[in-house]
Order: C-alpha cells, then structure tokens, then sequence
C-alpha cells in the first residue's frame, strides 16, 4: 500500500526544474513598476533610472536645491548592471522618506553581487516631490554657494 | 569571456567533484554499515542540501516575484539564486532517494528523525518570521512583504510532514521532530500571545491613564494565531510511545521556563506597586505604565505553566524532576546573583540623598522571591527518598552543573578581591570599599552555594556507595508489574508473582512509590485494590 502511494522519482524533479524556470522566466521579463510621477517613490524611480541611464543633468532637477552641480564619486558613467526594488515608503504632508534597494551586479562575475539600501529625503514642491538629501554615494551633489 | 568560461569550467568540477564525493562516500558505507549505524553523516549532508536549495529558491521566488522594481532587471539575485539550486537540488534529490531506500532496510536509524528536526526547525522558523514579516506588512507597519517566503518555507515545512506521517521516526529520539516542532511553535505563540495581551491591556490603561505608545497587534495576533495552529498540530495529538528522556527534558524545560516567566514579571509588578506605596513612585499614570507588558508576562507564563505542568506525570517522574531542579537551579542562580546586587545597591554612596528606594524594593523582591523558588523546589527534592532520587540525572545535572557554573564565579570573583589586595600590599594603589564590594560579596554568596551543592555531591554519592555494595531481593505480588523492574537499580533481584486478576495494577506512580519504599532492602510486596503494602524480608 505504502508503495503504491509513492509518487514516481522523475515527478519531483520536472516539476521543480518547470517551477524554476518559470520564475527566471518570470524574473526576466518583468518590467519595472511604474510609479506615479508625482509621489515621493515614482521621484526617485525618475531620478535613479536617470541616474543608471547616464542622464545626470536630468537627475539634477530631481533635486531640490536649483543651483547644484552633479558630483561624481563612481562610476563616472550610469550603472546599467543595477537593479533596485521599492523598500519602504514613510510620508507626510510636508517631506517624505523612501528607502530603495540596490543591487549591484560587478563586471567580474567572480566577484558576486553587493546588496544595499539607501535612504531619500523628499520635500513637497508644488504638486511634486523634490530630493532634498540624494543618496547613493557614486553621485552627489556639489551647490554652487558651498562650490 | 575567457573568465567566464573559465568560471563556468571550475563551477562544473566544483559540483562535479561534490557529486561524485558524496556518491562515493555513501556507497561505501553501505558496504561497511550493514546494520544501518547512525546514518548521521548522510542525513546532515541532506538537511544541508534541502536547506541550501530552499533558500535559493526563495530567494529566487522574491526576485522574480515580490518586489515593487523601480529599475532593471533582477539579474544578479537570479543568477546568485540559481547557483544555488544548480548545486544543491540535484544533491539533494539523488541524497534523499538514497536514504529513502535505506530506510526501508534500516527504519530505526537516528539519522531520519534528526533530519526532520533540523528541517523543522530551521524552515518553521524562517515560515514564522515570514509570517510576522507579512502581517507588519499588511498593517502598514512593515517594508515589504515577501510573500513567496511564505509559500515556499510552508510547503517545506508541509513536505516533510507528509513524509514524517508516512514514514514515522523511531525509537527514543522519534520525537525528536515533534518536540522540537512544538517548542518553535510555541516561542512563536508565547510572543504573539504576549504581545496581544500587552495591546489589549494597554488599550484599557489607554482609557484610565493617557499612555506614551499603544503597541500595534498586528504582529504579535499573527504570531499568535499561527504559532497557536502549529504548536496544537505538533504538540497536542496523542504520543505512539511512553515519555522518553527527550520529552521529560522538553516538558520539564518548558514548564519550568514558563513558571519563571510568570514569576519573574510577577515580582516586577510586586516592585512597582510597592515602590508607588512607599512613595517613591511620582504620578500613578507614569509609575504603572509597565503594567500591562508586566500582565500580559505574567497570565502568558501561567497558562503555558498550567498546561505543561499537567504534562510532567504522576509521581517524581523524570519530567517532574526535570522541572523541579530546573527550577531550584533558577532559583539558586538568581538568589546569588539579586543577593549581590542588593548589597551593591545598598551601598553603593550617593553624591546626594539617599540610595533610590525603586531600585532596592525590585532587587530586594528579587531576593525573596529567587530564595522563595530554591528553597520551594529544593525542599520537593529533599523530600523524596534520596536512594532514587540521588541516582537521577536531573538531580545530578543540577549539583555538578550548578556547583561548577557557581564555584567558576566564587573563584573568578576571589581573583578579581586578590588582585586588589596584592596591589595594596605592593603599595601600588589605595584599596577602596567600594571596589571590593561586588567581588566580595559575590565570593561570599556563590562560595557558599557551591559548598552545599558538594556537601550534597558528596552525600548522594555516600549513599549511592552504600546502595551499591548492598544486594538485595524483591518479591512483588501483583497483576502486572508495568514498569517496576526497569527503576530498581542493578543491586535489586525483582522476582514477579501474577495475581491472575486485574487490581493489582501498577502504574508508574506507584512504581516510584514502592522503589522508594523499597529503599534498597530485601522486600516483599503485596499489591491490591487498595494500593500496595511491604513486608521487610530476611536478606539473602
């Protein structure tokens, strides 16, 4: 009776190898979440994607300080081997504080992937969010009164 | 490119030569090991496997799945996610069919049951904690919710108790995964029970005194309710076999660990209202807003005491006695350590006033109450006759344990008062009171402590010496003997009569009862439906 009730040895491993590709599949193809411009978390999706695409002019006025000047640590050119995931949101009316997760893939597949978060401080702004204190150390900011 | 391809070439003769070790190393054994052995090493390398692959899949189900993705693909997780699998799956598939035909040739080995609780209690644990995760999430109060560690830890979980119900564990550690399923499930519950008690207690205080911070349930009720479905699952349900050593070490634990839950919040509550009365309190609001976590401790720790403590057994079972010397055991440490700190407290100089009275009523209730717990269960032990009881392991854990723990901290505190003399001698600074005082008074009271644990050491082997040099005969007339046999120690000749009727049962308290009152002489022992009498015999 035992015996009979046994499953057949191939079935767990086809099913386990269908469910995992199906997840890398699902992975894969998953495109990033697109977040309302005007909310603290759709802000700072706005301003790393042009962060990662190289675009620093355009992340500049993300931020709400006018007269700032991007400032490059590393690297000097977008992180296109980057991803980040949506942490934490903690809102009120008048600032916000969203927390993202980066993961950094290197060059070097040897060298494995970092993991991290960082955290943004937004100030309300017309309708809008404005990053008061950018995060992420490969770009900050240098303002023209303190330059 | 050259890298990866040479990455990719080590990973393969990496897993390759894994593979290939493994497979060798258990097939020999099957070869040398025809009775089965402990299996340890092969069930190890299992739960290793299982519990790589398991983490690597949920840690591939949270990329591809859970996240709100602001930006690029997943690629790294995935990739870090799918090293793991490609290493430990296979290994562990081919590994747990290997063991699933030894067990049918060898049912009994240790090694299955020590699988299943490793697996039970790494992944309820992550499952536990992915519930609260969950929960915070759901309230509002949490960052994320990964919802697939939910999924996948729980159908781990699940699996290996389909697979611990068709192929049951065996022998004395087959409860070894229940147990251990059972005590994970049960911090689980103790602290969701905690914390929703403290929510509801603090609501209510809410409404008689405005308090700083009413905690959110949200947590602490799911907590609750899925360590409360787990533990019944997994602890309620009817034993195949007899309390073993591991069930009366889990019993006893428990119910000890809960009584000094209770206890131990009691005092506090004891301190606070007595501190308010002497008038060292400030506003009531302020003074008594520990009161509703101090409750919530306190009704959580009797009810698992009440439950537990009608689990130990009639009679001075091994849980029972498990529970009692733990007890004592907390009970001497605390009286040692509260004493040493009453007196630092009393005299320790202040630069203004007097010594803060808050502080001397709680250590001073520590006091009484760690005192009122060792003599209470040290007096249970003392009370039972000493020939059984100085033969069981829980007593002797509890004297060589204690006397050790204890007379390390005589000794180390001997050293630290030594040291400040020396120096004093040798002119090399001023001995002062105040640095003394701890040290020594540590000295004191641990010194002490371990004195009478030796002085009892040395008493209870006095007389297992007598027992032993000392045969003697039994003669018990009875309907059925149950247990008896096994608690006489090796010294007894235990001769059986059958009454050929039913009452004259004899269950495990009386067993004990009759082994104490046997007290290592010669004996016959007459057993009825009133209970069992004893005649003295001449000695053989």
């Amino acid at each position: 009776m035992e015996e009979d009730r046994r499953l057949p040895g191939w079935v767990l491993p086809v099913v386990g190898s269908v469910a995992v590709v199906a997840l890398v599949v699902i992975g894969l193809n998953r495109s990033p979440d697109q977040f309302d411009p005007a909310s603290p978390e759709g802000t700072v999706q706005s301003y790393v994607a042009a962060l990662v695409a190289g675009d620093f002019e355009s992340a500049a006025t993300f931020w709400a300080e006018d007269d700032c000047l991007p400032a490059s640590i590393e690297p000097t050119e977008g992180a296109p081997d980057i991803s980040a995931t949506l942490v934490s949101v903690d809102e009120n009316d008048a600032e916000a504080t969203v927390v993202i997760g980066i993961t950094n893939n290197a060059s070097d597949p040897l060298n494995g992937i970092s993991e991290y978060q960082e955290w943004f401080t937004l100030v309300k702004d017309e309708g809008g969010w404005k990053i008061r204190q950018p995060s992420w150390p490969y770009y900050d900011q240098v303002c023209e009164a303190s330059a | 490119m050259n890298t990866v391809v040479l990455a990719g070439v080590v990973f393969l003769l990496v897993v390759g030569g894994v593979i290939a070790l493994v497979v060798r190393a258990v097939r020999g054994r099957d070869k040398q090991d025809e009775d089965g052995g402990l299996d340890l090493i092969p069930y190890l390398l299992l739960a290793l496997f299982v519990g790589a692959a398991g983490f690597s899949l949920a840690a591939l189900a949270r990329a591809s799945l859970t996240p709100d993705r602001l930006i690029g693909r997943p690629t790294g997780e995935l990739a870090g996610a799918l090293a793991g699998l490609v290493v430990a799956a296979p290994i562990a598939y081919f590994l747990g069919r290997r063991q699933a035909r030894r067990r049918k040739s060898f049912p009994e080995t240790p090694g299955w049951p020590v699988y299943l609780a490793i697996v039970e209690l790494v992944f309820l644990t992550a499952f536990l904690a992915a519930v609260a995760q969950v929960a915070g999430f759901l309230s509002g109060d949490g960052d994320r919710a990964d919802w697939t560690d939910l999924v996948i830890y729980g159908g781990i979980v699940g699996f290996h108790w389909w697979a611990e119900r068709r192929e049951r564990p065996m022998g004395d550690i087959g409860d070894l995964p229940r147990l251990v399923g059972s005590g994970v499930a049960l911090v689980a519950l103790t602290i969701g029970l905690i914390g929703t008690l403290e929510w509801l207690f603090s609501i209510a205080y809410d409404a008689l005194s405005e308090l700083d911070d009413v905690p959110d349930p949200a947590v602490a009720i799911a907590l609750a309710v899925a360590g409360a479905a787990i533990w019944a699952w997994r602890w309620l349900p009817a034993w195949d076999e007899e309390p073993n050593v591991l069930r009366n070490f889990y019993v006893g634990f428990v119910t000890a660990f809960s009584l000094t839950m209770a206890i131990g919040a009691g005092v506090s509550m004891i301190a606070t209202l007595l501190t308010f009365v002497l008038g060292d309190g400030g506003p009531a609001g302020d003074h008594f807003d520990d009161l509703p976590l101090s409750m919530a401790f306190v009704i959580s720790g009797a009810g698992l005491w009440y439950h537990h403590s009608h689990r130990l057994g009639p009679g001075r079972t091994g849980a029972r006695r498990g529970y009692e010397y733990a007890m004592a055991a907390a009970g001497l440490g605390a009286l040692v350590g509260s004493t040493t700190a009453l007196v630092e407290a009393a005299f320790t100089p202040t630069l203004a006033g007097t010594n803060s009275s808050a502080t001397l009523i709680t250590i001073a209730s520590a006091v009484i109450a760690s005192g009122w717990v060792w003599l209470a269960f040290w007096g249970k032990a003392q009370a039972a006759p000493r020939a059984e009881e100085a033969r069981s392991l829980s007593r002797r854990v509890y004297l060589i344990g204690m006397a050790i723990v204890l007379g390390l901290t005589a000794a180390g505190s001997m050293i630290a008062v030594l040291v400040v003399v020396f120096r004093t001698v040798l002119g090399e600074v001023e001995a002062s009171a105040g640095s003394l005082r701890v040290p020594i008074t540590l000295t004191l009271t641990a010194g002490v402590a371990t004195w009478h644990l030796f002085d009892q050491i040395r008493a209870d082997s006095a007389g297992r010496e007598r027992t032993v040099s000392r045969p003697f005969a039994v003669t018990v007339i009875c309907s059925h003997p149950g247990t008896l046999s096994t608690r006489f120690p090796e010294e007894a000749t235990v001769r059986v009569l059958y009454r050929g009727d039913d009452v004259g049962m004899i269950d495990d308290e009386m067993a004990s009862a009759i082994v104490a009152a046997v007290d290592g002489r010669s004996s016959l022992v007459w057993v009825d439906e009133s209970g069992f009498r004893l005649a003295a015999t001449r000695e053989s």
